[in-house]
This record gives C-alpha cells, structure tokens and sequence, in this order.
C-alpha cells in the first residue's frame, strides 16, 4: 500500500461520509401508471400486477410505501386515450404499457415521459426505437423480436395438425399494424416451403370474428395463427370460441389462450416480462434514461399445449411434441 | 521582615501565574492524544491490510466459483452434444436425432439453434427454437471456420457475437467419436450467463462481469452495458489479466477502475476451456466503507480521549496547583510578617502533609519569635536588677566607708585639742582601728573588682588539705576564744587539688562568717569524701538562715539579721567573695541550715593525686632583712597628700626620696641627687592621659638601667587592672598598709639585689 493509497483511505473516510444514497430507494414516494391494454375485469390483469409488484419489491420497491402505482385499463383506442389522460395528469415518473399498441396510444400523448413497454413485437418497426441497443427516445421494454416465429408457428401448427393445408394468420389491421408486416414474410415463405396455402385474415372489430372464422372454417384443412396482437388478447375468449366451433386448429402467441381453450401457445411468457419490466422500471426511477435502456430480447419462448382441445379436434399429439412442450394441459 | 530588599524579593504571584496549571493540561492532552494517534492509524492499517485481504480472497473464490460454473455448463452443454454425435448420419436416424435436439432444446433453454452437418460439411438438419425447423438443406459449411476446426479439434467455441446486436451468441461445435459423424452446431444464447453473473453479490454494490478473449463485455449486471457490446481492453485490470496466464494477480493489481471510473478492488478468474476472463469487482468506497466508519470512531475517540485528558488535567491540575498556590501565599504572607497565616489543605496526599509542615513551621517561627522577645524582656529585667545591685552596692560602699572616715575626722579633732597623752594613745588607736576598717573595706571591694574584672587566673596545685584546714584553725583560733566559742578543724588525709590560696580565701570568708553570726556553741570544720572529689564542710551552732534568704546572703552588702548595724558584724562581702571565687573555681557551694540552730556551708573541691608530690604550700613570709636604708627611691603620684604622706615613710624607713607628679619632674629631682633611683613606684593613672607604665620606661630609658619598680592604683576599673598586668608590673591597690608597702619594697629590692649578684 502506497501512501496515497492512504491519503486517499483518509479522505474517502471523510468525502463519503454518509454513504451515496441517492441509488437507493424509499427517499420519497415516487409515483408511476400502469396502462393495461385490456378491460379493467380481464382476470389476467390481477396475474400482471402480482409480478410486477413482485418484481419491484425485490428490488425495493413497495406499493404505498415508497411507490405509488396508479393502474389504468382499455381495451380500445378511445379507452386508451381517456386512461392515458388520467394517468398524465398523475404526473407519473413512468408510465408502464402492457403492448405496442398501448404505447402506440401512449406516444401520441407524450413524448417525454418514459414508457417502457412489456412486450412490443417489432419496437423499430412501429417507430419506438431506433435501435434495440440504443432505443433514443422516451421508451424502452421488451421484445419477442424473431420474424421468424411465423415460420415457427406454422411448423408447430403442421406437427400437430399434419392434414392442414391452409394457414390463415388473423391480425388486426388497426391494433397490428407492425404484427402482420413483421411475421408475414416468412410464415409466408414457409408455408410455400411445404405446400401450404398461406391466408391473411384481417379482423377489423369483434364482430368479425364470427362471421370470418366461420367462413374459413367451412372448408377443412384449415388452421389458424393468432400473431401477438392487443386486439387478439381482448377478445381472446370470442376468437378461440370460434376456433373450436369451426373445428380449426389454432396456435396462439401467449400461454393463456392455451389456457382458456386455445390448443397451443408459442412465445414469450408475458408474467415473467412483468417480473422483469420491473428492472427497466427501477433504473428509470434511479435516474437512467430509457434511450440509454437497449430493448431486450425476451430469450425465453414456451410451448403450451392443450391436450383436451386437441382430443376435441381429434388430434393425436406427437410424442416430439409432448417432450418440445413446457405446458401441456389435459 | 517590614520591607523586602532588593536580593530577597519575592517572586510576584504574575510571574508564576498558571504555569503549573497549563503544563499539565498541556502534558496530559500530549500523552493521551500521542497514545491515541499512535494508536489509531496503527489500527486503521492493520485492519485496511486484513480488510482488503479478506474481500480480494473471497472477490476471488466467487469469481473461481463462478468461472467454474461457466466451465460446467458449458461442459455440460457439450457433453449432450456429443451424445448427437454418436452415430453417424443417415435418414434413418433423421426422427432420432430430432427427438434428442428437441429434448436438448427443452433441457437447455439457452440453445436457440441445433444444427447437425454431416462429414462433407453439408448442413442436414437445424432446429430452432424461433424458426421452422429444417431438414437437409444440404448448405455447405465445409470452408466454415467452425467446421473446418471442429474437424481438426474435436471442439469449437467461436467468438462472442450479437444478434441484432443486442443478443450475445456463442457457438459452440462438437465433432462425433468418428469422423464421419460429422458435427453438431448450436448457438447458444449467453443470457443465462448475465443470470449468473446478475447472482454473485460482492457487498452492496460488488459485481461480476465476463469479457471474452478479445476482452469484449459479454456479461455484466447492466445489460445494456453488454448490449451496446463494448470493449474493456482499456482497464488496467482487463488488460493485466489478458497478458497474464497466472492465475493469481500479483498485489499490486489489486485495485482498478471500472467503466465509470470509480476505484474498485478487483479479482478475477478464468473460465476453463472458454478463454473467458471472469471479474469480480466492489467499489473501492464501500470496501473500505468500515475502514471509514472505524476513521471515524478513531477520530470521535480521539476527541472524546482529548476532552477528557483535559478534563482529567484540569481536575488534577486544580487538585495540585491550588494546594500549591494557597502554600505560596501562605507563605508570601509569612514572609510579610503574618505568622498567624495558617493553611488549610484537605487534599490526603503530599500536598497535605507539606501544608501541615508549614502550618508547624509557622508555629514554631512563631512561638521562637514570642521566646525571643521574653527572652529580651528577661535580659533587660536582668540588667536592670543588675544596675540596682550595682546601685545599691555603691550606696552600701559609700556609707560604709563614710562611717569610719566620719569617725576619723572626729578623732583628729580631738587630737587638735589639748589631751593627755593617755587619752592621745587610746584615739590614736581608735584612728588606726578606723583605717583598718576602711583598709579591710578597701581589700573586701578590690577582692570582689578582681573577681568580677576576671583578672584572677587560678594557679592550681595539689596540697593536703589537713596543712590548709590547719591554717585556718590557726588563724580563727584566738577570735574565737575571745567570743567564747569552740572551733575544731577535723584532721583529713586527703589531698586537694585546687588554688591554695583562692580555696583559704574561701574558707576564711565562710568561717569568719560563722564565727560572726554564731554566740555560743561552736564552728567545726571537717571534709568528707565524695566520689572523687572532697566536700570541705563548715558548721556552727548559729542563728540560722530563713530559707527565704539564702539566695541573698550571697549578695554584696548582705547582712542577716541585725537592724542595728554593728561594724562588728561584717561588710556584708564575705560570702559575695566566696561566691563569686566559687564560681571562679567552678565549685559547687551548698547551704543547710535551720534558723535558731546553726548552718552548714559546704564546699566541693576535687580530690588530688598525692603520690609522688612534694609539699607545695606557700611559706610565710618572712621578717625580711632591711634592705631599703639607703635607697633612693622615686614615687609618682598626681595626689600631692600621697606624695608627702609617701615622703615621709620612706624618709622614717631611712630612703632617699624623690617625688614627683610627672616624669619630666622625677628626673629633675633624681639630677639633683646625683643618684641613680634603686626603686621606682608609680601610680598608674597619671595626668595628661599617661600611665605610670609609660612613666617607668621612661625613667628607666633614662638612666639605661632596668631600675626595679612596681605600680600603685587607686582604680577598681577591670582595664587599667588588666593593662597594669599585662605589663609584668606588680601592682598594689591604695590604700596600701605600710607593711603590705614594706614587704613589697624590700621584695623588689632584695630580688635587685639578688639579680645584680648574679650578673
């Protein structure tokens, strides 16, 4: 040890004194929004806040104590807007948006608060970020980020319904507008790789639903994709209701279309994106800018089956299926 | 002391003022801070050196152990691979092998891709986790790096890449037991890296980070720092652990800093097989954060220490200083003159102890200052009783010899008268009876001025007793056969060593003295021995002595009893000649008596050693041969009477007679003689201030000739006694007997003579 080591000791004994607390959580109450891009009674809404607030506590904060989290939902565009409003006047140091299409709604409103969005499939696409290492504007959050998984869903939809011979993804044109462009082209391409008659299915409202489904449903050989979509979600119990009426096999992008019916899910697990939103939420709140906060990719992708609604389908799941899933529900 | 001098000033209360006090806050503030100070950073730097050990070695476990982990994994991950490459390539084995990827994919979430290329290098399957799997696309890989070393290696791990530039890629590929196995290539997703890494907490603000060979970040809790894909080659610590292939960094490295520029302790390690460098880093702040804390403690100890160091100087300061200034004052008010200062210090120490040391040394100062004033008083009371005994032994002298010069006077008037020659002889007696009273006056008084003037030197011999015992009966006897008393000496062997002269002196006064105040019955005198010494006792059968006179008796003029005053009765000196000659020989005089029965004063003399002496007594004198008819002799006197009443005794002696008042006219008269003086005697105290000392050299000077002479003093004044002695001179005090004057001459004349013959 050198002696300027220990003129240094002495003075950093004196000069960090007490110890830098500004990194630390709890010196006030600090409040942000959550907009959730679904009805307020959605039962997936309480599932959401839990891991969040989970994944704030663990790194310290707590709801009432030293974080105030005011949670607003909308299903729809109008929904949205009026919700965004409210939390905007809150003055939010952040605003947490559940989709792309929330913070679609979002940044129509403000362009400097920060967002951090828990999954967004193609941030660039739609004109977040510029980059996801560098996003540069006022959001940050999460993705999926594979175009690929069109050719992925696809290939899952033929292992399980091997006598399919026409996909139709269904997307709204209004909530979706990156989805389609984003996981189009090589579903596309896929489907042409093994004889497979690729179908755009637009829906623009609810009530096309029925009566598109019902059309493609007419025919056999049919299968659905639902591609990662704010509207799919909201009206997730009407599409896959359908889906089972028509007798069409479906793959999903979240678990709980699986859950609630739906015979497959592919992608990313949303509740675990909650748990780690709460990560962008906290260096925010510490003073980072979410420009400098690199979109990250969500590296975990699950397989859920739903045996009961494939023996209804009549399907036989592969074995190579079975050992692929993480969820299989009977 | 009333005003200090110059040499003896006090030290003024300013000069000293609170020196005590200060030095010792000062001197206990310095020891206990210098204990303190030295102490501490000997502290401070023992436990820095333990602490930053201590955090480095467990900084560098964690990072063994999580390199480790890696290493595994990776391991792990490789090893499964291999299982896909045991057998060879074929269609029929194309279900098999998926069913493995498929199950590789679900156990190791971090692989994204699976890809099997055969021998040739051509691609035959790949499954991916976010794409539709393939089968035999048949692409050619045979140039690709990873097969071409996987071919040669067994093993390949490439570089770290990203895709989409934010996901860190691995590639890792494994070569089958045989050649013809071709490979199995996997991407492998690094994220689960950042997990392990985001996992190993060093404090609160430690971290872990991973850079690959080209010392590129590849985990680190921030992602977004790993995602921006950054180089770390320009840390210190980064690029000292590429260079170096030891595992342990040496001391020095030890300390880096990180991306934000901040000091950290750093440690590192590396991960097997990889090529990767795993650090584990905690600022420097919080590392030495107790370090700081203990700085702190140190330095608010230090203050305390201090503050009560001062505290504790000043108690104790107080506790000595002011016993010490109240011992100053005192003792400056003591030097003032105040001896009744007292103290009072009530510390139980030393200081205490000094304080009632002081207080008894000023009692003592005090008490030796009223002792010394009684003392005077006493003095001054014993001076003043001496001038009254002075002053009453002078009107005692002077009445006693006015009596018989009244006496005298009285008698020659009658002789003036017509008388018978019968009447004419019984007042001629009575003059002679007067002048002898006077003359034994005179002989009493000069006794008692030798005495005091202290010119009598004892001369002492040894002689028997019995010879002077024998003298003194002799003496006495007729006395008192006339008063009707019996006096008896008790015949002693014992010899005596004393002055012969002074001891008879003694005796006689003490039994002329009994003889005086005893009327019938008797005096005896008998010695006794005693120890060494002789008690020489006298008894009469007398009226006694009240014993609130024996202490006077010994005073001058002292006479017992008899208010009518009888001559006969004595001058009253005896016993004051026996005292004071007692006092001379330092013999102890004892007195009892009981009144109406007799006394008995006892003498104590030494006993002397009679062997091998001869008989020293003093024979009488005898009746000298006439040596004087026919000598001039020459007397000086100022005392015209003398002169004539001199003149005419010699001239009745059958002298020649000069006389003269003054030197100058002595040898006036001796030139019209014509003869040189056989006899000079001189008074001593002469006019114009000479002494007949100076008169006699003179004379002698004159005539050449050691001419015999002797001095003659009417003076009692110890001086002129002392001076005449000194001079070798015999001296006779007036009034001189004419048979004391007789015997002297004839004694000067014949020694004359005698000298002459011999010469």
């Amino acid at each position: 040890m050198r002696r300027r080591d220990i003129l240094a000791l002495f003075a950093g004994a004196l000069a960090s004194r007490p110890l830098p607390a500004t990194a630390q959580p709890g010196d006030r109450v600090r409040v942000i929004g959550v907009l959730i891009g679904l009805t307020e009674k959605d039962p997936e809404n309480p599932l959401r806040i839990a891991n969040f607030e989970r994944g704030l506590r663990d790194l310290g904060w707590i709801d009432g104590r030293n974080l105030r989290i005011h949670y607003r939902f909308g299903a729809d565009a109008d929904r949205l807007q009026a919700s965004a409003r409210e939390l905007l006047a809150l003055q939010p140091a952040i605003i947490v948006a559940s989709s792309s299409f929330v913070v679609f709604e979002l940044l129509r409103l403000t362009q400097t608060i920060p967002i951090v969005f828990v999954t967004a499939a193609d941030p660039i696409g739609d004109g977040f970020v510029s980059s996801l290492a560098r996003p540069g504007r006022n959001v940050t959050g999460f993705t999926s980020n594979y175009e690929s998984m069109g050719g992925k869903w696809l290939e899952l939809l033929m292992e399980i319904a091997p006598n399919t011979d026409r996909v139709a993804v269904m997307f709204n044109p209004a909530t979706a507008t990156g989805s389609r462009a984003y996981f189009f082209p090589a579903f596309e391409s896929a489907a042409r790789s093994i004889a497979v008659t690729p179908v755009g299915m637009p829906v623009h409202n609810a009530a096309e639903i029925e009566p598109v489904l019902a059309a493609f449903g007419r025919a056999p050989g049919g299968g659905l994709i639902v591609t990662p979509d704010n509207f799919a979600a909201v009206h997730r119990g009407r599409i896959v209701a359908e889906a089972a009426r028509q007798r069409v096999p479906a793959i999903y992008s979240l678990r709980y279309f699986a859950t609630e019916g739906g015979l497959m899910s592919y992608g990313v697990d949303l509740l675990d994106l909650y748990r780690r939103a709460a990560a962008n939420v906290d260096r925010i709140l510490k003073g980072a800018s979410p420009a400098d906060i690199p979109v990250q990719v969500s590296a975990k992708v699950d397989l859920v089956i739903n045996l009961k609604t494939a023996n209804e389908l009549g399907l036989a799941v592969p074995r190579i299926m079975l050992a692929r899933a993480n969820e299989v529900i009977e | 002391m009333k005003t200090p001098r110059a040499g003896t000033k006090p030290i003024t209360p300013a000069q000293t003022r609170g020196g005590l006090f200060r030095k010792y806050i000062v001197f206990f503030v310095a020891v206990v801070f210098l204990a303190l100070a030295a102490n501490g950073p000997i502290d401070i730097w023992f436990s820095y050196q333990e602490q930053r050990a201590s955090l480095v070695h467990s900084q560098r476990e964690q990072a063994e152990a999580a390199a480790a982990r890696i290493g595994q994994y990776v391991k792990e991950i490789e090893n499964q691979m291999g299982w896909m490459t045991q057998l060879p390539w074929s269609a029929s084995t194309l279900e098999e092998w998926r069913f493995d990827a498929v199950r590789l994919l679900r156990q190791v979430p971090a692989i994204t891709e699976l890809a099997r290329i055969d021998a040739e290098g051509r691609e035959q399957a790949r499954m991916s986790r976010v794409a539709m799997d393939v089968v035999g696309t048949q692409s050619d890989f045979s140039h690709d790096p990873k097969f071409v070393q996987t071919m040669a290696s067994k093993r390949y791990n490439g570089p770290v890449y990203f895709r989409r530039e934010s996901e860190p890629y691995l590639t890792l590929a494994i070569a089958g037991a045989r050649r013809d196995n071709g490979i199995v290539v996997a991407e492998v997703n690094l994220k689960f890296i950042w997990d392990l890494v985001s996992e190993i907490k060093v404090g609160k603000r430690g971290y872990a980070y991973v850079v690959d060979a080209d010392s590129r970040l590849i985990a680190h809790p921030d992602i977004s720092l790993v995602l921006r894909n950054i180089e770390l080659s320009e840390l210190a610590q980064v690029r000292a652990a590429q260079l170096s292939s030891n595992e342990v960094p040496p001391e020095e490295d030890q300390v880096g800093t990180d991306l934000q520029g901040q000091k950290v302790l750093t440690a590192h390690a590396r991960v097997p097989s990889l090529g990767w460098l795993l650090f584990v880093e905690l600022p420097v702040a919080e590392a030495y954060a107790p370090l700081y804390v203990s700085i702190m403690r140190s330095g608010v100890l230090i203050v305390a220490a201090l503050v009560l160091a001062a505290l504790a100087g000043i108690f104790l300061a107080r506790r000595m200083v002011v016993p010490i200034r109240a011992l100053r004052d005192g003792a400056a008010r003591i030097g003032s003159g105040d001896l009744n200062q007292r103290l009072s210090i009530d510390t139980g120490d030393e200081l205490q102890a000094l304080g009632d040391q002081f207080n008894i040394m000023a009692a003592k100062l005090q008490d030796s200052y009223a002792n010394l004033e009684s003392k005077v008083d006493e003095r001054t009371h014993q001076l003043e009783v001496a001038n009254q005994a002075k002053s009453r032994f002078l009107a005692a002298a002077s009445h006693d010899l006015r009596q018989p010069l009244h006496a005298l006077g009285l008698f020659v008037a009658q002789l003036r008268g017509r008388i018978r020659a019968a009447e004419r002889d019984r007042i001629v007696g009575r003059i002679e009876a007067a002048v002898a009273a006077m003359n034994e006056l005179f002989n009493a008084l000069l006794d008692i001025s030798k005495l005091d003037a202290g010119v009598l030197i004892p001369n002492v011999t040894t002689f028997p007793a019995a010879q002077l015992l024998s003298r003194i009966e002799t003496t006495f006897a007729e006395s008192a056969r006339e008063k009707g008393l019996s006096l008896r000496a008790v015949p002693a062997c014992a010899w005596v060593r004393s002055d012969f002269i002074l001891l008879e002196r003694i005796l006689l006064n003490l039994v002329s003295n009994a003889l005086r105040y005893t009327t019938h019955g008797g005096i005896v005198v008998g010695c006794r021995k005693r120890g060494g010494q002789l008690r020489i006792e006298v008894w009469d059968t007398g009226s006694g002595i009240p014993q609130d006179q024996r202490e006077k008796i010994f005073g001058e003029f002292y006479r017992l009893g008899e208010p009518d005053h009888d001559r006969r009765a004595g001058l009253g000196l005896g016993l004051a000649i026996v005292d004071r000659l007692c006092r001379l020989l330092n013999y102890p005089i004892a007195l009892t008596s009981t009144v109406g029965k007799g006394s008995c004063f006892a003498v104590t003399v030494p006993i002397g050693d009679a062997r091998g002496r001869s008989v020293d007594v003093p024979v009488p004198i005898r009746v000298p041969r006439d040596v004087s008819r026919g000598k001039l002799v020459v007397v000086i006197d100022n005392d015209p009477l003398v002169l004539d009443g001199m003149g005419g005794l010699f001239r009745s002696w059958g002298c020649g007679v000069v006389t003269a008042d003054t030197d100058g006219a002595a040898i006036t008269g001796i030139a019209d003689c014509g003869h040189v003086p056989d006899l000079i005697i001189s008074d001593y105290s002469l006019t114009n201030g000479k002494t007949g000392i100076d008169v006699i050299a003179r004379l002698r000077d004159a005539f050449d000739t050691p001419i015999p002479a002797f001095l003659m003093s009417g003076d009692t004044n110890p001086e002129p006694l002392q001076e005449a002695r000194a001079s070798g001179f015999h001296l006779l005090h007036k009034p001189v007997d004419p048979m004391t004057l007789r015997a002297m001459v004839n004694r000067m004349l014949k020694n004359d003579a005698a000298a002459r013959v011999r010469l």
